[in-house]
Parts: structure tokens; C-alpha cells; sequence
């Protein structure tokens, strides 16, 4: 593989500054947390971040829902459908609360080191006629696209859509393999390795032997 | 409520004479928590009596343990291999089988409908047959008994325990009582799977039947008419009728899969199980070895937790590039190495055949040199000209995806390239 070093003294700095950057959230009050994650198939799952919605303490009309991404992982359990292990319930839900043990240890530890990609503020407000809490004015929505550079949109919230790709196992097929985030233009994807897929059903393949 | 205050008062007055027997390592007597059924106290001296059903292996290694505090520790151990929620602070194992201790003590079937007067200590006690399977599965799903009218067969009662997910019978312990009288014990489906006859002729009452073996077809009349007496018998509770009793003379499961003797075995440990299973997490980074700064040297750019925030560029010659800052580089002497693994994917969007380019793209630079210039930009060729040049003419959608093969930090895109 042939390499080369460009030495550039770079005029601007990628990932520089942006008049309008995204919303400092550190004092804020996270009200609502889940992981990003969708299913490859039914036995697997890929965790690739969390989202976090905060409330500002300070005006509990405020909120900022920020998207944080990770060390992508994939869980597989172990699905009775595709497996020769018999057992009873029992057995079943012990190795479940096994698994979901190793998944959130590892969860953990990956979670120690996340970035955020995307924020999305918004105000409520209470609708006068039903007292209902409805949204006051538009989202504004922070986008950082591959390259590190920050997108923003003063009308637009977020657009997610499933990212797939031909799958390394079949070529025939396309499997999904992340989430593509979008913003006026810019797009930022966050995704697993399909060799982690393909490990996964190594190291199941080495333990039959 | 008499009994376990005797209990108690048994407890206290013999639990420190047995601590002080455990230390010299002494023989001492047995503590009960009851007598009539001979169960012993949860102490750890008394664990192996205690927790029969559960011990295979581990026997051997307990009996070399002399003080109670060693044998505090491999208990512990024992409990938490087989704990079957290690997410939370109970051991749910330990405390599902000391329910079904007490169960015992208290004579949990003697107002059970089907087995009514039913007791454990008529039944051999703690190391009986039926304490042993309930000690291992709990309470049956159905269980009732059946007697003879006309006294040709044995009185016999069946535990069934079904399987949720199957709608099917998982096990069926019959029990017995050998000669029409005592304790109930096991009945061995396996010992009569090729001799259906010999089947009935352990449950007859009387064994003066002329039958000497050769499975049903040399089954005597007399024989024939007490198969037909199970069959037509009913269940004392109105739970379980003859039929049932009938097929599990000759049956164990009802998929024929477990057999009696596995379900008797103690069962694996969850931690054990869990192990063999086929679930698996992968995708971690493996622990850095070495110091940071001295081994390996992490990006340091804002969002560089995760992420390798880098420009791509597709033409004659795919590269990705970006401050030397936003890469994570292995101490090699005086150079700095990055490896990315890479995957490139061209769709032909005109429907012509795909391209997957992959390899690891490995740099070495002089750590002074980048000491020098802090702001330098590190160029990575992926794919070099040449290799683009054997990509048919055509519009492609290109998916890229880089991740440093040290710290599995990563990034994709998703771009469209003419050529």
C-alpha cells in the first residue's frame, strides 16, 4: 500500500469554531435517556450511541436533545431459532441476564468515551386552549459531519434514515449496518464494522468445534 | 410453629459447639433445622449434606477443607457460579432452593389436592426420591395419585412438569409404592423402555404373574387386564387421570429427549451455561497496553473520543486526511505508526457488478517531525491511483468506512463518484 505524507499548514482549521455552536449542556438536566441502537437481524443488535434529552434548570421551558456516539458494539443473543441449545426457561432467562450483564458492563465502559454529533433545542410552551405542553417556536439543530466541521439549521430538526450496505457475508444482499443523520446538506453516519458481524459468528462457529 | 422454635433453640444451643469442632477439624454430630425429615442447617460444615442435589464434582475439593472459613469462600464461589441474575444483589438460585428446604420442613403437600396427607418424611425425608425432585424442580405443574379398585396394581402418583414454550410434557416422575406399601419411590421409565410388560409387572400387586420376560406381545392376560385397570383408573384429585399414569409407565419426556437419570443430575451452573451459549458482544477496543504518551499517543481534537473526524476525497486517488491530532499512533522507537483498516463499497448505480476494496493502510512518521508542526496534515491513501484506474467508467454510490485498528475508533461516508 503506498502512502504519502502531505505537509500542509493548513490556512483554516477544519473544525474550527462556528459563530453559532452548539448549546453548552453541562448544567442542564438530563430528563430522558436510550441507547442508539437498531437490529441487524433478530439475534443481533448494534449499539452505535446514546441520545440524551436535557432540560435547562434554569428555564424548564428549554430542552436540548443531544446525540452522543460510541465505540459501535453488536450483541448477539442467543436465539433458540438458530441455535442446537435446549433448555428450559429457566435456562433460557438465566443466559439472557448473563448476556444483558456483559452487554451493559461493556456499554459502560464504551459509553466512557463518547462524542457528541448532534443537538436539537427546543422551547415549550402551554397551548391556552387544551393546557397541553406544545412546542414553542422552531427546532434549532446542530449537525457534525464526518469531516468535524459543525452544520447548523435555524428551522430544521434532524433527518435520520437507516444506513445499509452490501453485506460482506452474501453480496447478493444489503444489510444495514448504521444510522444516517442528516442536516441541511450535511450528513453524519454512525455505523458498526460488518467484521464484527462476521466475528460474531466465528467465534460462535470455534466453540461448536 | 412449635417445631421451628425447637428448631431455633436447637440451633443455638449446637451451632457453636460444631464452629468449634470445625476449627480442629474434628467429626461432630449433625445440626438439623428438622429432625423428622433430617435436614440440615445451613452452616458450612453441613453444606455438602445440605446442598446434595446440587454438588457433582465439587465433593471431592470441599471434603479437603478443614476450617469453616475456607469453605465459607468455595461456597460463595459455588453460590455466585450459579447465581442466574448476576445483575442483581440476591442469588436467586440459593434462595429458591432454601424456599424449597422450608417447603420440605413445613410438609408443603399435605393439603394438596390429588396427594392429600402426602409427607415428605413418609417418603424417605430429605434424601428421599420425592424430596430429591422437588428439591431440583419445584412443584410439579399437576401431580395426583391413583389406587387400585381391585387392588391389581400398586398405589402411584405422577409429577408432571410441563414445558411453557413446547405445550409438552418435560418430565413425568412416577412414584411408586414397591410391594403396595411404604414409601414412595422413583419409578425408572428408562429400565423398561424395551419391556412394556415388565413395566406392569413392577406395579402389580401380586406378583405371581407367569410372565419371564419378552415386552408385550409375551404379556400374560392377567397383565393385559391391570394395563387396562391403569388406564381406566382416575386420579384421586380429578387432576390426572389412568391414561397419563399409563404413558408415563413407559415414558420420561414427551419429546423422548431427557431421559430420568439427566434430570436428576445436578444442574449446571447458570455461569457455566451462560458460557457455551452462542451470545457474545464484540466491537470493544482491546485494553491499551503501555503509557499513554510513552506507547501510544491518543487524538486530542474534540471529538475524538469515538470518532476520527477526517475529509474525504474521491478522484484519481482516494484519501482521507486530517490534523495529525485527530488520529490515535502507536510509539514505535522514534516513529509514530497509524493503521486504519478500510473498507471501500462502489455500487455501480447503472447495475453493474460491485467493487469492495479492503486492507489496512499503515503510516510510520518521525514523532519529532509532527513534534515540529502541530498543525500538520496527515494525507492516508487508501485506494492509489493505480487501483482506480481498474474501476470500470460508470457512476458509483461509494460507502466508506475507516476504523483505527488500535483504539476501533472510526468514521463512514457515503458519497457519490463518477469516473
Amino acid at each position: 500500500m503506498f502512502l504519502s505524507l502531505a505537509v500542509l499548514f493548513a490556512l483554516e482549521i477544519i473544525g474550527g469554531p462556528l459563530a453559532n455552536s452548539p448549546p453548552d449542556v453541562k448544567d442542564f438536566t438530563p430528563v430522558l435517556s436510550k441507547e442508539l441502537e437498531f437490529r441487524i437481524d433478530d439475534c443481533k443488535t448494534a449499539f452505535v450511541g446514546r441520545m440524551v434529552v436535557y432540560r435547562n434548570p434554569d428555564d424548564p421551558y428549554e430542552f436540548v436533545k443531544v446525540y452522543y456516539r460510541q465505540v459501535a458494539i453488536v450483541s448477539e443473543r442467543a436465539c433458540e431459532n438458530n441455535s442446537t441449545e435446549k433448555g428450559n426457561l429457566d435456562r433460557i432467562s438465566s443466559n439472557l441476564n448473563y448476556h444483558q450483564k456483559e452487554e451493559a458492563d461493556i456499554l459502560d465502559r464504551v459509553q466512557k468515551a463518547t462524542d457528541a454529533f448532534a443537538y436539537v433545542q427546543w422551547r415549550i410552551t402551554k397551548d391556552l386552549r387544551t393546557g397541553q405542553d406544545i412546542q414553542d417556536g422552531s427546532f434549532q439543530s446542530w449537525l457534525l459531519e464526518q469531516n468535524g466541521n459543525w452544520t447548523f439549521s435555524n428551522s430544521y430538526n434532524l433527518d435520520t434514515s437507516p444506513f445499509s450496505e452490501l453485506s460482506k457475508g452474501n453480496p447478493k444482499k444489503i444489510t444495514m449496518v448504521g444510522i444516517r443523520f442528516s442536516l441541511a446538506g450535511g450528513v453524519h453516519i454512525v455505523r458498526v464494522d460488518q467484521d464484527e458481524i462476521q466475528n460474531l459468528k466465528k467465534e460462535a462457529t470455534n466453540e461448536k468445534k | 410453629m412449635k417445631r421451628s422454635k425447637m428448631f431455633v433453640f436447637a440451633l443455638i444451643i449446637l451451632l457453636p459447639f460444631a464452629v468449634g469442632c470445625a476449627s480442629f477439624g474434628n467429626k461432630r454430630p449433625m445440626v438439623f433445622v428438622d429432625k423428622l425429615n433430617n435436614i440440615p442447617a445451613d452452616i458450612p460444615s453441613q453444606f455438602l449434606d445440605r446442598y446434595y442435589v446440587l454438588i457433582d464434582k465439587e465433593k471431592k475439593e470441599f471434603k479437603k477443607l478443614l476450617m469453616d472459613e475456607e469453605r465459607q469462600v468455595f461456597i460463595d464461589n459455588f453460590w455466585n457460579e450459579r447465581d442466574p441474575d448476576p445483575s442483581t444483589p440476591e442469588n436467586e438460585k440459593k434462595q429458591e432452593i432454601d424456599n424449597r428446604i422450608d417447603d420440605i420442613a413445613n410438609e408443603h403437600f399435605f393439603s394438596t389436592p390429588g396427594v392429600f396427607g402426602l409427607l415428605f418424611r413418609s417418603n424417605g425425608g430429605f434424601r428421599g426420591d420425592m424430596a430429591k425432585v422437588y428439591l431440583l424442580h419445584g412443584e410439579p405443574d399437576a401431580m395426583d395419585t391413583i389406587e387400585s379398585e381391585g387392588n391389581s396394581f400398586v398405589p402411584m402418583m405422577l409429577w408432571i412438569y410441563g414445558d411453557p414454550q413446547r405445550g409438552s410434557i418435560l418430565y413425568a416422575f412416577l412414584f411408586y409404592q414397591k410391594g403396595g406399601s411404604g414409601a414412595y419411590r422413583l419409578f425408572s421409565q428408562e429400565s423398561y423402555q424395551l419391556d412394556q410388560c415388565g413395566a406392569i409387572y413392577e406395579v402389580a400387586t401380586l406378583r405371581t404373574y407367569s410372565y419371564a420376560g419378552g415386552g408385550l406381545q409375551a404379556c400374560p392376560d392377567d397383565l393385559s387386564r391391570i394395563y387396562n385397570d391403569i388406564n381406566r383408573a382416575s386420579g384421586k384429585g380429578g387432576i390426572i387421570d389412568g391414561y397419563f399414569f399409563i404413558w408415563a409407565l413407559f415414558n420420561f419426556s414427551q419429546d423422548g429427549s431427557i431421559r430420568q437419570g439427566e434430570a436428576l443430575e445436578p444442574p449446571k451452573p447458570a455461569s457455566e451455561i451462560a458460557k457455551q451459549s452462542k451470545a457474545h458482544v464484540t466491537g470493544e477496543a482491546p485494553e491499551l497496553v503501555g503509557k499513554e504518551g510513552v506507547d501510544y499517543i491518543l487524538a486530542s481534537c474534540e471529538s475524538c473520543n469515538s470518532m476520527i473526524p477526517a475529509e474525504l476525497s474521491l478522484g484519481e486517488i482516494f484519501t482521507v486526511s486530517a490534523p495529525w491530532k485527530n488520529f490515535d499512533w502507536t510509539v514505535k522507537e522514534e516513529y509514530l505508526e497509524l493503521s486504519l483498516r478500510y473498507r471501500i463499497i462502489l455500487e455501480n448505480r447503472n447495475g453493474g457488478k460491485s467493487i469492495v476494496l479492503e486492507d489496512t493502510a499503515v503510516m510510520d512518521v518521525k514523532k519529532s517531525f509532527l513534534d515540529k508542526y502541530p498543525e500538520l496534515i496527515v494525507v492516508v491513501d487508501l485506494v492509489k491511483p493505480e487501483q482506480v484506474a481498474t474501476i470500470p467508467l460508470g457512476t458509483y454510490h461509494v460507502s466508506v468506512y475507516i476504523k483505527n485498528t488500535m483504539t476501533k475508533k472510526d468514521n463512514a461516508w457515503s458519497e457519490s463518484f463518477t469516473k
